[in-house]
């Protein structure tokens, strides 16, 4: 588990950011982490500095400098307020101001308020993907607008508290902020909003006059924006200004959770938009809609962060405090935490759970990315039964819990269905449900009669932790690095560790923990027909329709040409059963003994060797005559009549191991005629993982 | 593939406008016809052309399926209106495409007309040609006149034609594009690493090759490992990873890894893909063959082999390679067949081919031994031997460190650097004055110190032995001697 994370962590994330508009224009509500781990570039821009003289402030580092700065600054100049209020004013530069000039808030090393503005696209992004990148940054969201008339929902129900007509606009903010058991003061607070706003406004401009003239542009098609660009934190602040307690809240037209991921990962930020940013979105639209969520939980981190900026809380406090008092903050907490280790996050929002993830690469073990999951698979749980069972919230009898139940890694899906009689379907659908969410793995059916080699990305780094947890399990067991160290020697069959009949239910458990935890894999067995050179050579000596025109472009039949020279030349065919007698006093301890001993037979296998059938779907003249050959040659009957069913595996790419299950044989009687044909070198194996 | 290009420009009057674009009717559409656009310029064009904080900067937005990619320059100057002279050349991409290619050629176009503005205000100067038609206007575009819109037809049409380019605006300035895509940056480049040239170097007549390629390029066989290679050629060990990392980077080269007989290699999936490969085989073959009659690690039977394996025995002896098989053991086995076949040459072709892969050996100490220091270990467990653990320290930066500092000091005061310290000093700054101090004799143990570094199941047996200079089999030996505690060994 711990390497497929890492490989899933990969996604660059750097920052989670929540921006809502309403009247007055976007703003920056709540960001996680509070600073993010962006390295401002060095290089100052000419730009920027032409905006604000200021810019050596902003760097992030000197953050709790500023702060401490600012509690000594005990002389109110009449422009902090206006800069108090900007969203991250209060996290990013504290209230060190000059006398004239304000610090604008800068994240990711760029000022909020232009960041803001960057993030809240007109309506034609409404629920659609937002992506943009800026110079390294990939900020990537799914925007969620309000109704054309400015609803939420489509019912009407809370039309009050969301009618975004300026003229109903005031008195429906205090109904709002009522409801909301917030202060009641709020009345003559908005009234300073709507006067201050036209006053204020002229007093920045000069500072961004350029600015204002071009942004005015960007927002031409939502109706309020033009004239409420500058009056977003100018009128808030000085409603900060004048009472403790106040909250402004506008009716809230958008709101846009934006990942910032770093820009060289291009495959990451679709799958985080799909997984999670689109979801997300999506949820808390629901969530608005139903009960107007979005918009208390971002008034919650809206107080929070001005009675911060009263009280001159410190970052690291006014944070602890949003994450314990807004469920929203938490959310997207947990939301950064989880995704950006690449873990899966479980959230509450408006009481009910969610939870987010990007899915691992193939939801697989990356190893054999081919396999996917079928009714011949099997699924490992990668917790324990108990636990899942108690995780899960749909109840003892569910069909889920049932299964998990019943579950062991030893049976295929189909058995499994079988045995619970349910349709193979809805067993596939809940092993799918269980790889999703990462409770299980798909695997090939654990056997002991399979071989198991340990994991080129076994987590060796966990056997110190894990070995308590082992010896608890397992006592009176091989230890875990005595496991490890048997499975790394030559390959055996799983069973022959056990030392009686009576190991095996724990030996199977020891194999079960060890695949959960990634140490051990299956090394897989395939094979190609091999027609050996003496049988080939009774092929080429009993003269047959022989080679035509056509196969003569097949590379094995030059093989086989030559062959035929150099038998006729000077050699005898070695009888096939003095063959099969030697390696018949072989044990099948390596799958190549017989191969080689094939060749070491024949000295001549330099000049002329067996033939290998490497496509026997689509054999050439010579090799099905091959095939023909080989069928006729093999001594046993019953091994004769499985060759049929057989053949189509042995392509070099078909586990052999899946073989019996898929085709509704007998796992032993495949085993014997697979015996039967490496030992009469019928067969050239090899194993991997 | 460019779905177009235009050229916008923010105006006094209106705001963020588009002169110029390619094809025409691509984004603004024509007063007369009625045809669909790619994408709708009101609503992207806050970032076409955005805050000026965000301009001279790589700047694209993806919507409607088509990706934006802009560089947004902002010209400050007194001699325009504002003060400012902003604009954006665009390329349309569908969204789904790859930009990594692009983010260059973008800057470079956006860099290339901030030239022609910055230097001869041509972009100034164009708008105030008479019979400049702006994109969407009726008679759009008007070839003959201005030199944005030729400009912008011969990028887009070249582009997409060669994904090269080459522009004459005038006597001075060329436009050069071409489309590369950006090569993966290598990883780390080990000291136990062998790197193999796969290409030939430009000879140093045409190219100046830096000193410690021209130093080292004559080790580089794919047998000799970097700490080996910077021995021999005396370079430092960092400068010939540097050097090793910059050929991996422009493919020139490949790592493997150290051939010795300990080794052990299986089989990959793509084995299947090699039977099947007749061209590959037969490549093999000839790679891979050598006269019997010097092949030193045959045995010479008196029978008459050919100088080529068969195909079929290459097959028979990949598959026989397995989990656990020494390279030692394999050869032991297969004699006969092998008598005609460089195992070396066997080996590294399945692994330069990527059908076979190294399974390396690695070690973790379980259990403390008496003598090692309480600062190596934690024993965590009781004083039963399964749950007595130690956790030997993963920091090998010490060393390293050490080994540093310890070489500055020597060269800055004109000591001679006996190969011999090396692993005496990679043991630790506790040991360094002790292994100066004590002379031979206490040489077992500080390398049982070292090997301890190494005992975590993070290092490979390679690696131990490129830092130790030791055989594996020596230092296999000197783990299981039972001076270090319990060692488990295993492979992976």
């Amino acid at each position: 588990m711990g390497s497929t994370n890492e490989s899933a962590a990969a996604n660059g994330l750097i920052a989670v950011l929540f921006i809502t508009r309403s009247r007055p224009g976007p703003r920056l509500n709540f960001h996680y982490p509070a600073r993010p781990q962006w390295p401002i570039p060095v290089k100052s821009r000419k730009e920027r500095n032409a905006n604000s003289g200021s810019d050596s402030e902003s760097d992030l580092a000197a953050d709790e400098a500023l702060q401490h700065k600012s509690t000594k600054d005990t002389v109110p100049s009449p422009e902090p307020p206006v800069e108090v209020f900007q969203p991250a004013a209060g996290l990013e530069s504290g209230s060190l101001a000059s006398k004239v000039d304000t610090t604008p808030a800068r994240l990711l090393g760029y000022s909020v308020e232009n960041l803001e503005r960057l993030l809240a696209p007109g309506k034609w992004s409404d629920r659609k993907k937002f992506e943009v990148c800026l110079d390294g940054l990939t900020l990537l969201g799914h925007p969620v607008y309000a109704g054309q008339d400015g609803k939420w929902s489509a019912d009407g129900k809370d039309s009050q508290v969301i009618d975004k007509h300026p003229g109903h606009a005031l008195p429906e903010t205090v109904d709002e902020e009522n409801e909301d058991g917030d202060s009641t003061e709020m009345d003559n607070d908005v009234d300073a909003q709507e006067e201050y706003q036209g006053t204020t406004t002229t007093a920045k401009i000069t500072i961004t006059a350029p600015e204002d003239a071009k942004s005015s542009h960007d927002f031409t098609h939502i109706p309020e924006s033009l004239d409420s660009q500058n009056g977003v934190s100018l009128a808030t602040s000085l409603n900060s200004a004048s009472t403790t307690s106040g909250v402004i809240h506008d009716r809230m037209t958008m709101f846009h959770v934006v990942f910032v991921v770093a820009a060289n990962k291009a495959k990451a930020t679709a799958d985080l938009y799909r997984h999670v940013a689109r979801k997300l979105g999506k949820a808390l639209y629901y969530c608005q809609k139903q009960t107007n969520y979005v918009s208390t939980e971002s008034r919650t981190i809206m107080t929070l962060k001005m009675k911060a900026k009263i009280e001159r809380l410190s970052t690291d406090a006014l944070y602890a405090q949003m994450l314990e008092t807004s469920q929203l903050a938490w959310a997207l907490k947990e939301v950064f935490d989880s995704i950006s280790v690449g873990r899966i996050a479980s959230i509450r929002l408006d009481g009910s759970e969610i939870s987010l993830q990007i899915p691992l690469p193939g939801t697989e073990s990356h190893l054999d990315g081919e396999s996917v999951l079928g009714a011949h698979s099997g699924i490992l749980l990668l917790e324990d039964k108990e636990t899942l069972l108690r995780e899960l919230t749909t109840g003892d009898t569910s069909p889920l819990a049932f299964f998990i139940r019943e579950h062991t890694p030893t049976k295929t899906l189909q058995k499994h269905a079988v045995n619970l009689g349910l349709p193979v379907a809805d067993l596939l659908y809940l092993a799918r449900h269980l790889i999703k969410w990462r409770k299980a793995k798909a695997i090939t059916p654990l056997n002991q009669r399979n071989y198991y080699v340990v994991s080129p990305e076994a987590p060796i780094q966990r056997v110190y932790d894990l070995m308590p947890e082992y010896a608890t399990r397992f006592a009176a067991l091989p230890s875990l690095p005595q496991m490890l160290k048997i499975l790394s020697g030559k390959p055996i069959k799983y069973v022959m560790l056990m030392p009686s009949r009576d190991h095996r239910g724990p030996y199977m458990s020891i194999l079960a923990y060890l695949v959960r935890h990634g140490f051990v894999v299956q090394l897989k067995t395939f094979a190609w027909l091999q027609c050996p050179k003496d049988l080939r050579n009774s092929v080429a000596a009993t003269p047959r329709k022989a080679a035509t025109p056509k196969s003569l472009l097949s590379p094995h039949l030059r093989a086989m040409d030559d062959d035929t020279a150099s038998v006729n030349s000077d050699r005898t065919a070695i009888p096939h059963a003095i063959l099969s007698e030697r390696f018949k006093s072989r044990s099948r301890r390596s799958s190549t003994g017989t191969q080689e001993t094939a060749v070491k037979d024949s000295p001549a296998g330099a000049v002329s060797g067996p033939l290998i059938i490497v496509n026997p779907g689509s054999p050439t003249h010579v090799e099905s005559d091959a095939i023909d050959r080989i069928q006729v040659a093999i001594s046993d009957e019953e091994v004769q009549r499985l060759v049929p069913s057989i053949l189509p595996y042995l392509d070099g790419e078909k586990v052999l191991e899946e073989l019996a299950p898929r085709e509704g044989l007998k796992r032993s009687h495949v085993e014997r005629a697979l015996e039967v044909l490496e030992r009469e070198g019928f067969l050239l194996t090899f194993r991997r993982i | 593939m460019l779905q177009a290009i235009f050229y916008a420009r923010f105006d006094l009057a209106k705001g963020p406008s588009i002169i110029h674009q390619h094809p025409p009717n691509s984004v603004i559409p024509s007063a007369t016809t009625q045809d669909s656009t790619l994408l709708n310029f009101n609503d992207i064009s806050a970032y076409v052309i955005p805050d000026y904080e965000f301009c001279n900067l790589p700047l694209s937005i993806a919507t409607h399926g088509s990706r934006m990619l802009g560089y947004p320059i902002s010209i400050e100057d007194t001699k325009y209106a504002r003060n400012r002279f902003t604009f954006n050349v665009c390329f349309l991409l569908d969204e789904e495409d790859d930009v990594r290619p692009w983010t260059q050629v973008v800057k470079k176009t956006a860099m290339f007309f901030r030239a022609m503005e910055e230097e001869s205000s041509l972009l100034d100067v164009e708008e105030e040609l008479s019979g400049l038609i702006w994109a969407g206007d009726k008679g759009y575009p008007a070839k003959d006149i201005g030199i944005v819109y030729p400009l912008l037809e011969a990028v887009f049409e070249q582009m997409n034609a060669y994904k090269e380019v080459c522009v004459r605006v005038d006597d001075l300035r060329v436009l050069n594009l071409r489309l590369s895509r950006p090569r993966e940056i290598p990883a780390e480049v080990h000291g136990w690493d062998v790197p193999l040239l796969t290409r030939q170097l430009p000879s140093p007549a045409q190219w100046t090759w830096d000193l410690a390629l021209a130093k080292i390029h004559p080790h580089i066989d794919g047998i000799k490992h970097v700490r080996r290679i910077a021995e021999l050629a005396d370079v430092e060990i960092r400068l010939v990873k540097r050097t090793v990392r910059e050929l991996l980077y422009h493919e020139r080269a490949i790592l493997l890894d150290i051939f010795h007989f300990q080794a052990i290699y299986a089989p990959t999936a793509d084995f299947a893909w090699f039977a099947k490969d007749a061209a590959m085989q037969e490549e093999c073959a000839n790679y891979i063959a050598v006269d019997p009659t010097k092949n030193g690690l045959a045995i010479h039977s008196d029978h008459q082999t050919s100088p080529t394996p068969t195909k079929e025995t290459i097959l028979a002896l990949y598959a026989s390679l397995t989990p656990g098989l020494t390279v030692q053991d394999f050869l032991l086995a297969k004699q006969t067949e092998l008598s005609n076949i460089d195992i070396r040459r066997f080996i590294t072709f399945g692994v330069i081919k990527g059908f076979l892969r190294r399974i390396h050996k690695y070690a973790l100490a379980i259990t403390s031994s008496t003598h090692i220091t309480a600062a190596a270990i934690e024993p965590t467990g009781g004083s039963s031997s399964p749950t007595k653990t130690t956790k030997p320290r993963t920091d090998d930066a010490i060393p390293r460190d050490i080994d540093r500092a310890w070489r500055k000091a020597a060269l800055s005061s004109g000591w001679a650097t006996p190969p011999q310290t090396e692993k005496a000093l990679a043991t630790g700054s506790g040991s360094l004055s002790k292994s100066a101090r004590s002379g031979e004799g206490s040489n077992h143990s500080e390398s049982d110190e070292l090997a301890r570094h190494y005992l975590n199941g993070q290092h490979c047996l390679d690696e131990v032995c490129v830092n130790m200079h030791a055989s594996e089999r020596k230092i296999v030996e000197r783990l299981q001697s039972g001076r270090i505690g319990e060692v488990l060994l295993f492979n992976r």
